[in-house]
């Protein structure tokens, strides 16, 4: 089932069952049951990006209270966002291309914190930072409470309050034809931490919110 | 993008305002008419870095109360810009060292009404009862891709000590 606030065009809910055959029926310029209330401004430039995709990007935020998904499809004529907002529903929205950016910040929710310096080098196993974005919540809670288990290496923040600051994730992610782009990051006892991947191992980096908002635009930015 | 550089120096005229100067890439120039009662000086790539946007750098200083220290300052600053700007989003919010000065720096990304988010990055110093500030306006992905040569202009700018007067000058 559709579902649109009048007052905010751009945006719609859709039953999460449902999302995959709208976008096919408005791709193709098939009619779909609710379609009819959407606004042409909605519409129209949702049948150009689906029409012309250019590229895509993910992004996923999980927690050890949260875990949401958007997608967004890139097109000249703007860019659709399609996120999970619970195990039911779906978001859609559109918007111009020349927020991307602004979007980004936003969902990623990066905020000001205290600077963890670059000295600080925590080795985590591949396959557990995996597990952070597992769709099965269980094993989600099962790598959030071994990593909040090896953030008790980190050097205590000096505030109190932010020691405490629930773990969270942001992972970034830009499917090109040359493979992925990808940054990880992770907030753990409130400072933020970049992830090195590589195949063996994988080491978590301290860093602040500024090099952090950029790791995440290097992603957008087409490679040089 | 040319990794040339020269110094700039902008010297406020009928102003308690401190000299300040700094280290900009040779192709930034001046741009004389956005330097007003609250701008000492504004410097632009000319949109070199981005056809989209001119990234630029603005020195601005401003007389404070007595009783303001860096801190009371930037935290009545932070107050202002969240209350004019809704679509505000601070993204760092802190002390810092630029040099061997006590600053603050702040950076933040908003939505202009062209519909371009731009990244902005503020480096604040005291000067006895002045405020002085770099502010450094920029895409988020243009700051990204030459964060290098950001981070030089700010790590370039110096205040002078003595309060002088004189003409801007570009060196």
């Amino acid at each position: 089932m559709i579902s649109s606030d009048p007052s905010t065009p751009m945006v719609m809910s859709i039953d999460s069952p449902s999302t995959d055959h709208f976008l096919e029926a408005m791709r193709d310029g098939t009619s779909f049951d609710g379609a009819h209330s959407l606004q042409a401004q909605f519409t129209v430039p949702l049948q150009k990006i689906l029409a012309e995709p250019r590229g895509s990007l993910s992004l996923v935020v999980s927690g050890t209270d949260q875990f949401h998904t958007h997608h967004f499809t890139i097109a000249r004529a703007g860019v659709l966002r399609r996120s999970t907002v619970s195990r039911k529903s779906d978001e859609l929205a559109i918007f111009p291309g020349t927020v991307m950016a602004g979007v980004l910040l936003r969902l990623a929710a990066i905020s000001p914190t205290e600077p963890l310096s670059s000295d600080v080098r925590v080795g985590v196993n591949p396959v557990l930072l995996t597990q952070i974005w597992a769709q099965d919540p269980t094993a989600r809670t099962a790598a959030w409470a071994e990593i909040s288990r090896i953030s008790a290496s980190l050097p205590e923040a000096g505030s109190i309050d932010l020691d405490s600051t629930p773990p969270r994730a942001v992972r970034l992610t830009r499917a090109g034809a040359h493979g992925e782009n990808r940054t990880t990051v992770l907030l753990l006892r409130g400072r933020y931490l970049i992830a090195e991947e590589g195949a063996l191992a994988t080491t978590l980096v301290g860093t602040d919110p500024t090099s952090v908002s950029r790791a995440l635009m290097s992603v957008l930015a087409p490679r040089r | 993008m040319t990794s040339q550089t020269r110094t700039v120096t902008a010297s406020p005229e009928n102003s308690l305002a401190p000299e300040m100067t700094l280290e900009i890439p040779v192709s930034w120039q001046a741009v004389p008419d956005a330097a007003g009662a609250a701008a000492l000086a504004v410097y632009s790539d000319g949109r070199e870095l981005s056809p989209g946007i001119a990234s630029n750098a603005v020195l601005v200083a401003q007389e404070l109360p007595d009783h303001f220290d860096l801190a009371i300052w930037q935290r009545e600053a932070r107050a202002r810009q969240l209350a004019s700007l809704p679509d505000l989003q601070i993204l760092d919010d802190r002390p810092c060292l630029l040099g061997e000065s006590e600053a603050w720096y702040r950076a933040s990304a908003m939505t202009d009404r062209s519909g371009a988010t731009l990244m902005t990055r503020q480096w604040n110093r005291m000067h006895g009862n002045q405020g002085v500030s770099l502010t450094i306006t920029t895409l988020p992905m243009v700051d990204a891709q030459h964060a290098a040569l950001f981070d030089a202009i700010a790590e370039s700018w110096t205040v002078a000590d003595q309060v002088t007067t004189g003409t801007e000058t570009h060196a």
